[in-house]
């Protein structure tokens, strides 16, 4: 079953420009006849540059805004016009954005969510214990949210789009501002999340770390219109242009560049080769190379995800 | 999942908020302090005055003072709630409560006027301990004291309303200070904020009837003898009624409006 489906959705912001008596009407088409569908239990991420559309994107899907025309589902229900029924059914997560009470506790606004979202009081305090270990929030559970660091509040964040068990679980850039650990226990939390209860997880984000840890599927849109969607593994194998090489040699050696080889770096017995893969057959190459040369060491390394992405944006 | 009372959840969201009010005491106990300076230091003006001539307007200083007083209450209740609407739309910040299941419009109203009745209780109670030792009880029956607070609780649910649509026209032009500024500041000029509505002129106290920003504090007029209690108490509904509906169809409107870029 899908649980997100879209057919040529369009939508249209309209600017007031110019001084008082002067003003203008400036129309900004974000988002150009997107369509797309997403299976229950995928893990899909949305991508693109800034103003390309994702979080315009993801608050039509929410019901936050209204589109200018065209179709969409969202757990079969339409999300503008079953903003009330539809949010028993999501959760939602805006990394720049809290719907935690600043000023009491996390499990103050929980309790609250348990109102809100009309779940039962024996289930709530079930599926928030299992929650609170899931999330490792024993410690801070009951400390005002504005004195929590930015990982531990976007912790509690989650838990409260999860409180009432949503199908989907859509991220606006999660993992905006945390450090290094914080995002890997975050991507951890999610990745299990998806395994343990088939929640379909929709994220935006501008960390490809986020979208290689966590999503098998990744659509790129920028300017308001789908460029890729395909399958995150592929699409660092169709874009993958250049390789890096760094061989060792087992006594010195004298490397030149060649067609297609270009050498980055080199001393007598190392050297780093980029190749360029529309003019060199790798495989060849290096068999090539190693029955040519007395080799010690190779390493080969693929652009990262970061790399193809930003070579994807340049192109489009 | 069991589906409850809505009516429930909204007596929850605005029992939530009281404990955010209750959560910085400090901010609670300088409101405190700055209403009852002013009810004093408004008071004793008026004593002085009203020695040139005890009774102005069938009105005696005790009762301008108790009338004043009145009209605080209500503005400490219900004051300054525009802004809630103008940060949230200004902020973005919307985009975290309009995607709940529950009425926008009306958590925010439950939110307000709960948290409002609790500081009408705090700074009722305060008023009693001080104006009684320091000017004395007015001449008010037990049938009064029931208007005052039914008169006090319509005042600052109409108040909200008002506020909540003057905040809500940050949908259309973003900055709503300057209208609130505007609206209230005549308000204040016939709500008997400074001056005892009673000794307005009489084109005053009808404007001050019709005025939507002043009539909240009509409490204010109590110990007039022409006010009609029950008269007013109809007025204050037909605004309350009217209000609500333009807020709800303000907010339908609004709710085509919303843009919120970025994150």
């Amino acid at each position: 079953m899908e649980a997100i489906h879209v057919r040529d959705l369009n939508k249209e912001f309209v600017f007031n420009e110019g001084k008082i008596f002067k003003k203008k009407n400036k129309k900004v088409q974000a988002l150009k006849n997107i369509s797309l569908d997403v299976k229950k239990g995928e893990t899909i991420a949305l991508i693109g540059p800034n103003g390309a559309g994702k979080s315009t994107m993801i608050k039509i899907l929410t019901g936050i805004l209204n589109p200018t025309n065209g179709i969409a589902t969202v757990c079969g229900l339409c999300p503008w016009e079953k903003r009330k029924e539809l949010a028993f059914k999501i959760g939602t997560v805006f990394g720049q954005r809290s719907q935690l009470s600043f000023h009491l506790s996390a499990r103050d606004s929980f309790v609250l969510y348990e109102k809100i979202y009309e779940i039962e009081h024996d289930v709530f305090q079930n599926r928030l214990n299992r929650l609170i270990k899931l999330f490792e929030i024993e410690e801070f559970i009951d400390q005002p949210v504005r004195k929590l660091s930015l990982g531990q509040r976007m912790r509690c964040e989650i838990i409260s789009s999860l409180l009432h068990n949503p199908e989907i679980i859509f991220l606006d850039e999660p993992t905006i501002g945390l450090d290094v650990v914080a995002k890997r226990n975050l991507r951890d939390i999610l990745r299990n999340l998806n395994k343990e209860f088939n929640t379909t997880i929709f994220l935006t984000s501008h960390d490809t770390g986020d979208i290689e840890a966590l999503c098998e599927r990744t659509v790129i849109i920028n300017e308001g219109e789908i460029v890729i969607d395909q399958k995150t593994l592929d699409l660092k194998q169709t874009y993958i242009k250049k390789k890096k090489l760094y061989v060792r040699f087992s006594k010195p050696t004298e490397f030149k560049n060649g067609d297609g080889v270009n050498v980055l770096d080199k001393n007598e017995f190392d050297v780093t080769l980029e190749m360029d893969l529309e003019k060199v057959n790798f495989k060849e190459f290096l068999e090539k190379i190693v029955s040519t040369y007395d080799i010690a060491d190779i390493n080969i390394e693929d652009p990262s995800l970061e790399e193809v992405i930003t070579s994807i944006y340049e192109k489009k | 999942m069991k589906r409850n009372n809505s009516f429930l959840k909204y007596i929850s969201i605005g029992f939530w908020s009281v404990k955010e009010v209750f959560m910085y005491p400090a901010n609670l106990l300088g409101r405190l302090a700055i209403y009852i300076i002013r009810i004093l230091a408004f008071g004793w003006i008026y004593q002085s005055l009203f020695k040139i001539n005890p009774s102005v307007s069938e009105i005696t200083a005790v009762d301008a003072v108790w009338s004043l007083s009145f009209v605080q209450l209500v503005y400490q209740s219900s004051g300054h709630v525009f802004n809630e609407f103008q940060n949230d739309v200004k902020s973005g910040n919307i985009a975290t409560q309009i995607n709940k299941p529950y009425n926008f419009l009306y958590s925010k109203y439950a939110k307000l006027f709960i948290s409002g009745i609790f500081k009408f209780i705090i700074f009722s109670i305060a008023t009693v301990i001080v104006l009684i030792p320091v000017f004395g009880v007015p001449d008010i029956t037990f049938t009064m004291i029931l208007a005052v607070i039914i008169l006090c609780l319509l005042g600052v649910m109409l108040n909200i309303l008002v506020e909540c649509c003057i905040g809500m026209l940050a949908f259309w032009i973003e900055e709503t200070g300057p209208v609130y500024q505007v609206f209230s500041r005549l308000a204040w000029l016939f709500n008997g904020t400074f001056v005892p509505v009673a000794i307005l002129p009489e084109w005053m106290k009808i404007f001050s009837l019709i005025y939507p920003l002043g009539i909240p504090f009509v409490v204010g007029r109590i110990f007039e003898d022409s006010f009609n209690t029950v008269f007013i108490i109809v007025i204050l509904l037909l605004w309350i009624i009217l209000f609500f509906v333009i807020n709800n169809l303000m907010f339908k409107n609004a709710n085509k409006r919303i843009a919120i870029h970025g994150g």
